[in-house]
């Protein structure tokens, strides 16, 4: 991997520069990405909010490797992922990226345990048993370890997918609405969850959500519209959240 | 409804692709077998009738006894406006250029013209004695043109030579006519002036049932007087037996390939309603009735039924054009020069294909019935489908392997063969059925036991693979077994062919101790270059030579006998079997049944030969009833006694293992082949033969089942890119979590790769049963009880060999879409 020198913060966990995403072609072509210029920093909880087409979950999929940009850079700790080769990016996300989505994701034919394991296995390393231990300790999944996730509530499918996402102890962690199929009480543990591995462990996360509520866990609030920064909020509150929100229209 | 169901055909239409491949394959099997059949019996009943076409009455002899006496008498009817005999003999006919000569059928020019049907498409017809004119087809194989000039000999062995004058147009001569010759020719080379048969043609307005009646009445019992399209419908009957055996042969492999598709395409249809339950149950939630869900589907079954099978039968018509092309000419002219399509040969692959296609998505129809409104309110039915086998199919299943199995034991227990046959063949359908019933137990059961075996090698995408595999039991099994059907035919006959040759082999043993003899004739000896060249042939593990000298006998001076001697030591080691020549020891002299004959020895019994000193030699005679072997044998030592200047007449080989005899006898050939007065004998060259005759068989019949085998690897890639599509989302989180491109395509192949492998090792085990119970049920009759049976290794895993790469190629197609699809758009929650 030939990383370029970031020009950005080196506290930077991930950075946007200039990032332009374009869907379609000629009439149709939609432009979902305007020139986005963002540094999302390590060790905090980043929450990416917008109104519906404002282009956060496209942002979010360009950020992680999912997805390449039509111009401009993406850097992840130091490498430039637009330079990458498929395969290369297969493995950075392998490797230095956790996902944790609103549907769950889980294997279905895998048990939890299988299924936090993954990563590590597709990687062919040992885990780390400690650190699983003790993930498996914390997220309360102890007992469940050998059902598949049609045995599991949804709660605990989504906290096996925080603990597969934290197992390989990635540069980011990138959490699509994690809380959208969840209801409020089971949401509110998993966000607990992820601002103390923010907390406790130092990890980077970041969360992409429409639900001030769920933003107000998170250290910033980067707002989005029509493919644009639109704005920022520090320590949030879900007024403050909200009242952001009001003013973009959405 | 109809609407709904068109949009969803052109909607899905790439899905159906695969399902509608194994029906296009299996219906062009079915037509080109059907087309091809039909236009040889046409082209049987052409040849065979243009010999009458001129004639409106025939009358007939088994006996070849028509004189031309009577021939005159019918002249002389009333209502006979003309008759002339039509003689047939054989000679042997030397052509140039060709070794040796052949025995072929000469058939004479009525001598009235009117009745001549021959017709020439060179020269002219044959006018005096020593003029022939002979078949296209012989002349082209042979090399033959006007003037050429020919040597017959009779059957009372007069040589003649004749001129060749005409080349006759195929299509007019018929069976196995080679020659013509004028009608005197004919009947002088044969054993007496009589006729075969005689044209009668009726006067222009003559009753031809009264005149029958009189013919009949004027020519006596053993003969028959037939109108001559009853004459030809009764040779052409007799002809084409050999095609309706061979009919039945090949339309049952196009049966079995249709099966194989049918497989395939009810597999396709559960896929694919597994799919669109949402679908299906929004339709139901909107208010259409079960009956129109089952109608709807029904009905697109009928539409791919009749595009694929429309498919098919043009396919089969241009590969039957094709056949017919390269089969023309063959057979001394019998088969078809060009294409008769009739209707049925066009129909009923059409309607076979279309009934098996419907038929097979009844069953997936009916449980599309079954899916409740409320299943289009629930997210993601269809990908936690899952499908376990009721207690009563595997009960069932039970009974029938078990039963079948039963059936079939006791059929290779009896010696009565029709009762055997009867048996074996049930016995096998049922226990299969029973096998297929329980495939959904089975197949996953195997793919489990595999994948343990070979988790290593696969990593985590193989562990995938396998929960993967057997995640939809009934699909897997569904498609397995198509795969299976194949494996299972080709593991039959492959490991049947290796028994029956095993069994020839050993019979051959028991009654030909000796695999080659090479002698020379007429009280020659073999030639010390000759004896160095042949004990050098590659492929021979021992040879030892005979002497053979001229011996006389005490009782009778003047009697002389060839006497053999051969070290009894070193002939044991070469001997198949043990048997009389095994025995051989100084004193003792192996007879054969002539020589016993011609000197009235009798078994156990001394005979006295007179030795080279003058003294005298008693051996006891022991019998052989073998032609091949020299007709008296003695001991080296013996013969030293009574004949010291013996040369070496004869060499015996014994030939090494692994044997490919034929290659073998082919380099023992060219040491001989120009050697006039040495001949090759011993069990070998029938061996040779007998391996022949099995190879082209087993060819055959590998060739046809290979069309069953790619419609079932069709199955197998449909299967695969079907669940593709299903698994899109679980595939992109894979992705999105670090399974590189290669490890996805390893994982789709290492899926195919397990089925196939559980259809392979169910099917080898079958085959190898089976293979082993049809030989035993053929054989115990005519081997006496002494089946051997065998399993080809190397060719049984050439077949798993093939299958298997087969199956991993299969996998290209799928896997190549799912790599394409990029991770972040399978996993947006939209």
């Amino acid at each position: 991997m030939h990383a370029a020198a970031p020009p950005v913060n080196v506290q930077s966990a991930v950075s946007a520069v200039n990032l332009v995403k374009v869907y379609g072609q000629g009439a149709t072509s939609v432009r979902a990405l305007d020139n986005v210029t963002v540094s999302l920093e390590a060790g905090q909880f980043t929450a990416i909010m917008g109104p519906s087409g404002s282009g956060k979950s496209t942002l979010m999929h360009c950020l992680a490797g999912l997805d390449s940009a039509t111009s401009g850079d993406v850097l992840l700790g130091g490498t430039n992922l637009t330079e990458l080769s498929d395969k290369q990016l297969t493995v950075l996300r392998r490797e230095r990226v956790g996902f944790v989505f609103q549907s769950f994701n889980l294997m279905p034919t895998l048990t939890a345990r299988q299924n936090i394991l993954l990563p590590l296995d597709l990687a062919g390393t040992r885990p780390d048993r400690q650190w699983v231990d003790s993930l498996v300790e914390v997220l309360g999944l102890a007992d469940r370890l050998a059902h598949r996730p049609a045995e599991l509530s949804g709660g605990q499918q989504q906290r096996v997918a925080v603990a597969r996402a934290l197992v390989t102890r990635p540069d980011v962690v990138f959490a699509d609405e994690p809380t959208g199929n969840l209801d409020s009480r089971t949401g509110a543990e998993v966000l607990d969850f992820l601002r103390r591995s923010v907390r406790e462990f130092g990890q980077t996360v970041v969360m992409v959500t429409h639900d001030p509520v769920a933003a107000s866990y998170a250290d910033r609030v980067v707002l989005l519209a029509d493919g644009r920064l639109a704005g920022e909020i520090q320590q949030p509150t879900p007024d403050t959240v909200l009242s952001a929100m009001r003013e973009l229209g959405a | 409804m109809r609407r709904m169901m068109l949009a969803s055909i052109r909607g899905h239409a790439a899905r159906y692709v695969a399902g509608g491949l194994a029906v296009v394959l299996g219906v062009a099997f079915v037509t080109t077998a059907l087309l091809v059949l039909n236009s040889t019996k046409a082209a049987m009943a052409e040849a065979v009738g243009a010999q009458y076409a001129r004639a409106d009455l025939v009358v007939a002899s088994n006996q070849n006894d028509l004189t031309p006496d009577a021939v005159r008498r019918i002249q002389g009817m009333e209502g006979v406006a003309a008759a002339s005999g039509v003689a047939v003999t054989g000679v042997e006919v030397h052509y140039p250029g060709s070794p040796g000569s052949v025995w072929v059928q000469v058939s004479g020019i009525p001598l009235d013209p009117d009745l001549r049907w021959q017709r020439v498409k060179d020269g002219r017809l044959p006018e005096k004695p020593d003029e022939v004119a002979v078949a296209a087809s012989t002349a082209k194989d042979k090399n033959l043109r006007l003037g050429t000039r020919l040597t017959l000999t009779t059957g009372q062995s007069r040589v003649h030579d004749v001129r060749v004058v005409g080349i006759v147009r195929g299509g007019t001569l018929a069976q196995d006519i080679t020659l013509v010759a004028t009608d005197q020719a004919t009947t002088a080379w044969g054993d007496g002036a009589t006729y075969l048969e005689v044209l009668v043609r009726a006067a222009d307005g003559a009753d031809l049932a009264a005149l029958r009646t009189r013919l009949s009445a004027a020519v006596g019992a053993d003969i028959t007087v037939q109108t001559a399209n009853e004459r030809v419908t009764e040779l052409v009957a007799g002809l084409t037996g050999g095609v309706d055996v061979l009919g039945a042969f090949l339309l049952g492999f196009a049966g079995i390939a249709l099966f194989v598709a049918t497989l395939v395409v009810a597999n396709t249809f559960t896929i694919l309603l597994a799919q669109r339950t949402r679908e299906l149950a929004l339709l139901r939630c909107v208010g259409a009735r079960r009956g129109q869900v089952f109608g709807s589907v029904l009905l697109e079954s009928v539409v791919l039924g009749v595009a694929a099978s429309a498919l098919g039968v043009a396919a089969g018509a241009g590969l039957a054009a094709l056949a017919v092309r390269l089969l023309e000419g063959q057979a001394n002219g019998l088969m078809p020069s060009s294409l008769m399509p009739s209707t049925p040969t066009l129909v009923v692959p059409f309607v076979a294909g279309l009934t098996a296609t419907v038929a097979a998505a009844l069953a997936p129809a009916r449980r599309a019935t079954r899916v409740s409104p409320l299943a289009a309110l629930r997210p993601e039915m269809a990908v936690t489908v899952r499908s376990r086998a009721g207690v009563v199919r595997v009960v069932l299943a039970l009974v029938l392997v078990l039963g079948g199995g039963a059936i079939l034991v006791a059929g290779t227990r009896t010696s009565a063969i029709m009762v055997g046959l009867a048996a074996g063949i049930g016995g096998g359908l049922v226990s299969f059925l029973g096998v297929l019933l329980g495939a959904p137990v089975l197949v996953p059961a195997a793919v489990r036991l595999i994948g343990l075996l070979s988790a290593r090698v696969g990593g985590v995408p193989g562990r995938l693979a396998v929960s993967n595999a057997v995640r939809n039991p009934r699909r897997t099994a569904a498609t397995a077994a198509a795969l299976l059907v194949g494996v299972t035919l080709i593991s039959l006959m492959t490991v049947g062919a290796a028994s029956v040759q095993r069994t020839l082999h050993e019979s051959l043993d028991r009654s030909y101790p000796l695999d080659l003899t090479v002698s020379a004739e007429g009280g020659e000896r073999l030639a010390d270059r000759t004896l160095a060249a042949l004990r050098g042939v590659d492929g021979l593990a021992g040879t030892v030579p005979l002497r053979a000298g001229q011996v006389a006998l005490v009782d009778d001076p003047s009697m002389r006998v060839q006497v053999h001697g051969v070290d009894p030591a070193a002939a044991a080691k070469l001997l198949r079997n043990p048997g009389p020549l095994g025995g051989l020891r100084d004193g003792l002299a192996i007879v054969g049944p002539v020589t016993a004959a011609q000197f009235g020895l009798e078994e156990g019994g001394s005979w006295r030969l007179r030795t080279s000193s003058g003294g005298e030699l008693t051996v006891r005679v022991r019998m052989v009833r073998d032609e091949d072997t020299p007709s008296v044998i003695v001991s080296a030592g013996d013969l030293a006694r009574l004949a010291p200047k013996a040369q070496i007449a004869v060499l015996w080989a014994r030939i090494g293992e692994p044997a490919d005899t034929k290659a073998v006898l082919e380099r023992v050939q060219q040491v001989v082949g120009d050697l006039d007065n040495v001949s090759v004998g011993g069990a070998a060259p029938m061996r040779a033969m007998y391996d022949q005759i099995l190879d082209v068989l087993l060819l055959i019949a590998t060739g046809l089942l290979a069309v069953a085998v790619v419609i079932a690897l069709v199955g197998v890639g449909n299967t695969l890119s079907l669940s593709v599509i299903e698994r899109t989302r679980e595939q992109a989180l894979l992705r999105a979590l670090g399974l590189t491109r290669g490890q996805l395509r390893g994982m789709l192949a290492f899926e195919a790769l397990l089925i196939a492998a559980a259809a392979v090792v169910l099917g080898l085990l079958l085959g190898i049963g089976y293979g082993w119970s049809g030989t035993t049920v053929l054989l115990r009759t005519a081997a006496e009880g002494q089946v051997a049976l065998d399993i080809p290794v190397s060719r049984l895993l050439l077949v798993a060999g093939v299958a298997l790469v087969a199956g991993l190629a299969a996998s290209v197609l799928p896997a190549r879409r799912a790599v394409r699809v990029p991770p972040a758009a399978a996993l947006g929650d939209e």
